[in-house]
């Protein structure tokens, strides 16, 4: 190779490398080139090993402050749900629907006719699900008030169920929410309530109707992911629901973010990938780049919350999976030292393919020439009413009493991990309960007296024969 | 206690067998041979069954799993007894495995290809690409499924005659499905035998073509595939799948310690949930996950025959024959296997490529090591 060409590939490299590697590195890949053929696959072997140890070592430097970063948030984000344990906020929740396209309404019209003919649906449903069809037709509207009560250990909620399917209805719940955990209590009161007057809904006292205790998803006070209105809500430090490996922090203008490729999607958990038919959109009402676009897509997962360090590290933002659901907070609230969302919007997005021709290549359906339309779907206005702190205290035990039996769904509702108990008091961690969940299995399996294991000793039968026979062959071995 | 004994028996056998301590008896090794083809026998019958209808035979499902840390070396000594006495058996067997690989291996590639030969539960992405495993239940299966055609297609290649050239397409399709498989243990694997083989290449020109198409479809797929290069830095970047490993490799010492027979069944459902213990079958790697199931012993038994192996394969190599393709796919395997394990299937080839290549004479002339009856 000439001087000139090894001078050329070596500016490809450097300009390759940017500023990653110092200069010093490309005097050792210089001084071990040799001519010939075999110099160049040595360059480009050792080119090759300084590019992967230099991205390898960015890729630790990274993590390392990452988890500085995290640190420091995980600290600041209990900090703040300590604090609003300790006060009653009252919440006005205002729920906007948006109606669907004509076209959109008389094309589901229309399918629902033509299946109505082809005898796969009844009289009666067909005309229930034109009903709603119909109804999504029209913008609906719906407010309700939503009490949330800091008691230390845990919150006591209460208010008027928000849907976005029903558009609000009239029953009333409570729930106690254990910060970090479960919905432990879930008791439908049967009254009909106003907005006004659900400050004055009964408390909740002995005996209560609560036998299970459950995950997250179970909560419905707003409509959406239950677990953001916790975070927004509440105060609720979110990192509690993120696996640590599935978290990365990264600091935006002066706003830490936090990535997770773990989050709750309706009531799956889903961690790193998502499947949706038509979550696949980054831009609104645009044409995509490319004209063609697979009729499902399976994308990274990738939910972010932002973090604000002026607003006494409350998290100001949420992102979520391909940006379908945002949430941010509009205006602040100071109460001593604690600094209140005043106004939170969550707007959700849907995203529509319009268009476009079905071609099918290596397995998998094209739309090609489709235009893929981002529409909003609802937007969720939540407003601070009132806040002050907390006066009146309520023990656990009085909202559950012990000695009865309970039905456990924390270690996953999604799963079926079910644990059923006596409860005296205390509940137990989700390490003792994932034990008990062993041995109520195991109890269960001894019961149904299919121990495999057992079983399949005649197998030992074999490595018995085989040793056996290698002692047979290995003395005759020594006498010979 | 028992079963981490018997595991040890068995593989202070093989260790052995290999090392010539041991010198089999025909008549014997004909008798052990009928009974672990009988074993396969059932292990494949159960794998089937099992996968017929999980909720209707629950109980072969389980059978098949409690029987598969014993397939690959019940195949391992198979394959060690037919060479030495029945070379019937060994043909027959090394062609019912042969035509398994060619049907896993285009299984693999056909589902590169978009389509699904059948519809398993589980899917393997990787930023929207779907990750390839055909009829087997996991890409990082199919990698190894991968290096053991590859080893097949180097040893074709090694032949003067027409096996040649379709040992080139072997080498060319094997080193595709490893790449599109995005499986990064096959990858090291591959990468760890093509970097043996390029030190017996400097005295073997012949090798330099096998090797530089093994490269070379490698290189077209990443560059035609992108999305791999990600993959391999997605590993420093604090990928799940490699934090869970060595999160669970950490606690290995101390199960080790805590349980030195193996965890056992009974003792899982109790300690591993305390989290200081590793559970066996996250750990991900086939020698630790020996130990977690069979002991220190065997775990430390399996190092010895694992090392000895490679040893053969290095002599293999230093050799002149053309066997030492096996040695290479032995080197490929046994890297790739840190960072995964073996189902049934997969463990009836891998230890038949062990066993075969622990069978094998490194000189041409050496006497058969058959003691006559």
């Amino acid at each position: 190779m000439g001087t000139a060409t090894r001078e050329k590939t070596f500016q490809l490299q450097r300009k390759a490398l940017g500023n990653c590697v110092s200069p010093m590195l490309f005097c050792c890949v210089e001084s071990t080139s040799c001519s010939g053929a075999c110099g160049v696959l040595k360059m480009r072997a050792t080119f090759l090993v300084v590019a992967f140890i230099t991205l390898s070592l960015h890729g630790f430097t990274q993590a390392s402050e990452s988890s500085e970063a995290l640190r420091l948030l995980q600290e600041q984000l209990a900090r703040q749900e300590h604090e609003r344990l300790q006060v009653t906020t009252r919440w006005r929740i205002r729920i906007e629907v948006f109606a669907r396209s004509e076209d959109t309404v008389r094309s589901a019209e229309r399918s629902v006719q033509e299946r109505l003919q082809r005898g796969e649906l009844k009289r009666e449903d067909a005309e229930r699900l034109l009903q709603s069809i119909r109804e999504s037709a029209k913008d609906r509207v719906s407010e309700s008030i939503v009490k949330v009560e800091g008691q230390g250990d845990f919150w006591i909620t209460s208010g008027k169920v928000c849907s976005l399917d029903e558009g609000g209805s009239s029953l009333a719940t409570k729930e106690v929410l254990l910060p970090g955990s479960y919905v432990i209590a879930a008791s439908p009161i049967s009254i009909s309530l106003e907005a006004s007057q659900v400050q004055a809904a009964p408390e909740l006292v002995e005996p209560l109707s609560v036998r299970s205790v459950r995950p997250e998803a179970s909560g419905s006070h707003m409509p959406g992911n239950p677990l953001l209105s916790r975070i927004f809500l509440l105060g609720e430090n979110p990192l509690r629901w993120l696996p640590l490996e599935f978290v990365s922090v990264r600091k935006e203008d002066g706003i830490y973010v936090i990535d997770s490729r773990y989050w709750y999607y309706k009531f799956t958990r889903v961690k790193e990938q998502w499947t949706a038919s038509s979550g696949i959109l980054n831009s609104s009402e645009s044409k995509l780049p490319k004209p063609k676009l697979p009729e499902s897509l399976s994308a990274r997962l990738k939910v972010s919350f932002f973090i604000d360090p002026t607003k006494g590290f409350a998290v100001s933002r949420f992102e979520g999976i391909q940006g379908e659901e945002v949430v941010e907070v509009r205006r602040w609230r100071r109460f001593g030292t604690l600094l209140l969302p005043e106004q939170i919007v969550m707007q959700q997005f849907a995203t529509d393919v319009k268009g476009g021709e079905r071609v099918v290549q290596n397995g998998i359906t094209y739309l090609v020439g489709a235009q893929v339309v981002r529409r909003p779907v609802s937007k969720i206005t939540i407003d601070l009413l009132s806040v002050e702190k907390t006066t009146r205290r309520v023990a656990l035990k009085d909202l559950l009493p012990p000695d009865r039996t309970v039905a456990d769904y924390r270690l996953g509702l999604d799963t079926g991990q079910v644990v059923f108990y006596r409860y005296e008091g205390v509940f137990p961690s989700l390490q003792q309960l994932s034990v008990m969940h062993q041995q109520q299995e195991q109890r269960r399996r001894e019961a149904s007296g299919t121990n495999v294991r057992q079983t399949a000793r005649w197998l030992w039968v074999l490595p018995a024969l085989l040793i056996l026979t290698g002692l047979l062959w290995y003395i005759r071995s020594r006498r010979l | 206690m028992i079963e981490s004994l018997l595991m040890s028996g068995v593989l202070l056998v093989s260790i052995l067998l290999h090392t010539g301590k041991i010198v089999p008896v025909t008549t014997e090794s004909r008798f052990l041979l009928f009974v672990l083809t009988l074993f396969f026998a059932c292990v494949s019958v159960m794998y089937f069954l099992a996968r017929v209808d999980h909720s209707v035979l629950p109980f072969f499902s389980q059978l098949a799993e409690v029987s598969y840390g014993w397939v690959w070396i019940a195949a391992f000594l198979s394959v060690w007894l037919g060479k030495c006495c029945c070379k019937i058996w060994l043909k027959v067997a090394s062609g019912a495995v042969g035509v398994l690989l060619l049907i896993l291996l285009a299984g693999i590639l056909v589902h590169a290809a978009g389509y699904l030969p059948y519809r398993w539960g589980l899917s393997y992405t990787f930023a929207g690409y779907s990750r390839p495993h055909g009829l087997l239940m996991s890409p990082l299966e199919a990698g190894i499924v991968a290096l053991i055609t590859w080893a097949w297609g180097m040893f074709w290649m090694a032949q003067p005659d027409t096996r040649r050239w379709v040992g080139t397409l072997l080498v060319g399709l094997s080193s595709a499905a490893v790449y599109l498989t995005l499986s990064r243990s096959a990858w090291l694997g591959l990468g760890a035998a093509v970097g043996v083989g390029i030190l017996f290449a400097l005295h073997r020109r012949l090798l330099w073509l096998p090797l530089g198409v093994t490269v070379g479809v490698f290189v077209l797929c990443s560059l035609a595939l992108p999305v791999g290069w990600s993959r391999s830095v997605y590993a420093a970047q604090g990928d799940p799948s490699v934090a869970s490993r060595l999160t669970a490799w950490r606690k290995v010492p101390t199960t080790f310690a805590q349980y030195p027979f193996g965890v056992s069944e009974e003792a899982q459902s109790v300690a591993i949930k305390r989290q200081e213990v590793a559970q066996p079958g996250s750990a991900l790697n086939f020698y630790i996950e020996i130990g977690l199931a069979y002991g220190v012993l065997p775990f430390l038994l399996t190092g010895i025959l694992v090392f000895l192996l490679l040893l053969r394969a290095w002599q293999l190599g230093s050799s002149n024959l053309p066997e030492f393709a096996w040695g290479l796919g032995t080197i490929a395997t046994v890297v790739a296997l840190f960072f995964t394990y073996p189902s049934v299937l997969v463990s009836i080839p891998l230890g038949g490529l062990w066993g075969m290549v622990s069978a094998m004479e490194v000189k041409p002339d050496a006497t058969t090591r058959v003691h006559a009856d």
